[in-house]
C-alpha cells in the first residue's frame, strides 16, 4: 500500500531507532482499547466532519459519513500499523468512503435549509449577504467534478502535507499540484459564472 | 492578464504548494509586477473565502454516539458467538465426563471379565480398525478396558493402569459419541454397539 511506504519513508528514523510504539495511542487503538478509540474520534472528528461536508455539502451526511469513517476505522483497525501515524490512514479511509458516496449518489444537494447559519449577532443585509455568499460558494463546489472536489477538501480539512494527499489519492505529487490548481480556477469560474441555483434545492 | 509570468506556478504560489527554486522566482517576480501581486490576492482571498465557509463543528453525539454504535457490534458479535460457541463447548464436555463414568476411568474403576472372554465383532465403523491391542497378554489380568483390534476382534483385557491406553480409549470414545449424537440420540447400548462391543461386554459396562 502506497501510504504505508510513504509514511515509512517519513517516520523511518524513529522506527529505525528502535522506538517503543507498544504504549501509543495508535497500538492502544490497534488492540481494540475503547478508551483509545474515543480519544482517536476525539482528536479527528472536526477534520473527518468538515473532509464530509466540502465532499458532501450537507450537514446530516456529513455526520453520518464521520460516524461510518470512525466506525470502518475501528473494524478495519488490524489492517493498520501501529507503528505509523494514523492520520493519513484515517484520512485515505475517508476519502474513499466519500468518493464511494458521491459516484453513488451524485444527486447531492442543499436544501434551503441545509446552508449553515453564521454566527453572528448583527441582523438585516449583513447576514442575508454572507448566507447568500456561501450558498453560492457551496453552489460552485457543488458543480466540481469528483477529482477536484475531493483534492480540495483534503487541502482545505486538514493540515496534511500535498505529498501526503497525493498519497492519498494515489497520484503523484506534481499531479497532486496540477490537480489542486486546475481545481481552485474550477472553482473559481463555477463562483464567478455560477450564481446558477439550478441545482440547488 | 497581460503579463506572461506562468499561471500555474502563480496558482501554486498563491496556495502554497512550491518550493525551492520556483517558490524563489515566483516571489521574486510578484515583488516586481503589480499585475500578479493583485491576480495573488485576490487569489488568497477567494481560497480564504473557500476554506472558512465550511468551518463547522461536528454535532455534539458524533463521539458518544459513535463509540455506542461499535460497543453495539461488538455484543452483538459477542452474542452470535455465544450462541453458537456454548453449545458446541458444553456438548463436548458432557461427551467427555460420560465416556470417563462410562469406562469407570474417574474412579480407576476395573472391569471385571473372564480373561478373554468378550468378543467384539467388528462393525465397519471408520477408524476403529486401526487401533491395536494393547494387553500383550490374556491370561495375566482379570481386569481392563476393551481394547480395539482389527477385523476380527477379541475383548481383551488388560492391567488398568496404562495411561496411553486410557487416553486412547477417551479420545476414540468421545469422537465415537459425538458423532453419534449428531447423528441420532441414542441409548448406551446402541453407541456400545456401534462402538463395535460385542453384547455380553456391554452387558457388563452397563
Amino acid at each position: 500500500m502506497q501510504i504505508t511506504i510513504d509514511t515509512h519513508v517519513q517516520h523511518g528514523n524513529a522506527i529505525k531507532s528502535g522506538e517503543d510504539f507498544s504504549g501509543s495511542l495508535e497500538q492502544h487503538f490497534y488492540r481494540g482499547d475503547m478508551e483509545a478509540f474515543k480519544e482517536i474520534i476525539i482528536l479527528y472528528k472536526r477534520e473527518i466532519y468538515q473532509l464530509g461536508l466540502r465532499l458532501l455539502l450537507n450537514r446530516e451526511k456529513a455526520a453520518d459519513f464521520s460516524q461510518d469513517v470512525f466506525i470502518k476505522a475501528y473494524e478495519r483497525r488490524t489492517k493498520y500499523n501501529p507503528a505509523l501515524p494514523i492520520k493519513p490512514w484515517l484520512f485515505q479511509l475517508a476519502t474513499n468512503h466519500g468518493r464511494d458516496l458521491l459516484r453513488k449518489k451524485r444527486e447531492f444537494v442543499m436544501p434551503d435549509g441545509n446552508v449553515p447559519e453564521i454566527p453572528d449577532n448583527r441582523h438585516g443585509e449583513a447576514i442575508f449577504q454572507r448566507r447568500e455568499l456561501k450558498r453560492k460558494i457551496w453552489s460552485a463546489v457543488n458543480r466540481l467534478p469528483i477529482s477536484y472536489r475531493d483534492i480540495i477538501a483534503l487541502r482545505f480539512s486538514s493540515d496534511l502535507s500535498l505529498k501526503e494527499i497525493a498519497v492519498i489519492l494515489g497520484i503523484s505529487l506534481s499531479a497532486a499540484k496540477v490537480r489542486l490548481c486546475r481545481g481552485i480556477r474550477a472553482f473559481e469560474e463555477e463562483f464567478k459564472g455560477g450564481g446558477g441555483d439550478n441545482d440547488v434545492v | 492578464m497581460s503579463c506572461e509570468f506562468n499561471r500555474d506556478t502563480l496558482e501554486a504560489f498563491a496556495l502554497s504548494i512550491l518550493d525551492g527554486n520556483d517558490k524563489k522566482e515566483a516571489a521574486a517576480h510578484v515583488s516586481s509586477c503589480a499585475e500578479c501581486r493583485e491576480f495573488l490576492m485576490r487569489r488568497r482571498e477567494m481560497v480564504q473565502m473557500l476554506d472558512s465557509s465550511f468551518d463547522e463543528e461536528p454535532p455534539e453525539w458524533l463521539v458518544q454516539r459513535t463509540i455506542a454504535n461499535v460497543q453495539h457490534q461488538t455484543r452483538k458479535k459477542i452474542s452470535w458467538k455465544t450462541w453458537i460457541g456454548i453449545p458446541v463447548y458444553a456438548g463436548l464436555a458432557v461427551a467427555l465426563v460420560m465416556v470417563v463414568y462410562q469406562s469407570g476411568l474417574h474412579t480407576g474403576r476395573s472391569i471385571s471379565v473372564a480373561s478373554g472372554s468378550g468378543v467384539i465383532e467388528n462393525t465397519g465403523m471408520k477408524g476403529y480398525g486401526k487401533n491395536k491391542p494393547f494387553s500383550s497378554s490374556k491370561n495375566d489380568a482379570r481386569t481392563g478396558s476393551v481394547v480395539y483390534q482389527t477385523s476380527k476382534m477379541n475383548a481383551d483385557v488388560q492391567p488398568h493402569d496404562t495411561g496411553r491406553a486410557a487416553i486412547t480409549e477417551i479420545i476414540d470414545g468421545v469422537q465415537s459419541v459425538i458423532g453419534l449424537f449428531f447423528e441420532n440420540p441414542v441409548d448406551d447400548r446402541t453407541i456400545y454397539r456401534e462402538l463395535g462391543v460385542s453384547e455380553e461386554v456391554a452387558a457388563l459396562l452397563l
